[in-house]
């Protein structure tokens, strides 16, 4: 099965695509989000409907998340 | 669609992403004013996200003009919908990082007074200084007026 991680940018939002039963895709995914994480922004669940969601600690493979980038006050 | 001023299809694709993140009520709200409401996660206290990087906080039951509003916007060039669903998320699911990095502005003295219990008690949930969650961190130094304190 097919999970995404979208990730805010300039474009909209960019895409990742893995499969639970491809290693290869899936650390693709995995290094996409530790990056989001190192950069200090956020990774939350995607909602249904406004339903679900919440902040994610660690990479969930069997997940759809959202990247945002860093916020800062102004 | 939202007649966004500033339409392209960047901001399209952050469209989609925005409405299929949101409730019914939430994406009539989008679609009608250009804005929705969101509750707090941990404080509960209504907020307004709009197309702008300032997100108001309300007084329960007064919904036309904020008791302050948080300017906070991601550190990234995106569309104008993704920095809502930004908004939407963090004040959701982590409200307390979310007003942390936020710089935090007091409107309306008399809509003011009238939260200050109400975000007391949130401070009090968030086991965090009163002080450090109304008003800004350090690099901002910005302090309301002598009259607003208490």
């Amino acid at each position: 099965m097919k999970h995404t991680l979208s990730i805010m940018d300039s474009s909209g939002d960019r895409k990742t695509q893995w499969d639970e039963n491809d290693p290869a895709s899936m650390e693709e995914a995995r290094q996409l989000f530790d990056a989001i994480r190192a950069s200090g922004g956020q990774v939350f669940y995607e909602q249904k409907d406004g339903v679900g969601g919440g902040r994610v600690k660690e990479f969930d493979p069997k997940a759809n998340m959202i990247g945002v980038p860093l916020l800062i006050g102004g | 669609m939202i007649g966004w001023p500033w339409k392209t299809s960047s901001a399209d694709r952050a469209e989609r992403l925005l409405r299929a993140n949101l409730t019914a009520l939430q994406r009539a709200d989008l679609k009608e004013h250009g804005y929705f409401f969101v509750t707090g996660g941990q404080s509960r206290l209504p907020y307004r996200v709009g197309p702008k990087k300032t997100v108001w906080l309300l007084a329960p039951g007064v919904w036309s003009k904020p008791a302050g509003s948080f300017c906070v916007y991601p550190l990234a060039h995106v569309p104008a919908p993704d920095v809502m669903l930004a908004h939407a998320l963090s004040i959701q699911h982590d409200e307390r990082s979310f007003c942390s990095v936020a710089a935090f502005y007091p409107y309306s003295p008399d809509l003011w007074y009238g939260i200050i219990p109400i975000l007391r008690a949130a401070d009090m949930l968030r086991g965090t200084n009163y002080e450090s969650f109304c008003y800004t961190r350090e690099v901002l130094p910005y302090r309301p007026p002598v009259h607003h304190r208490f």
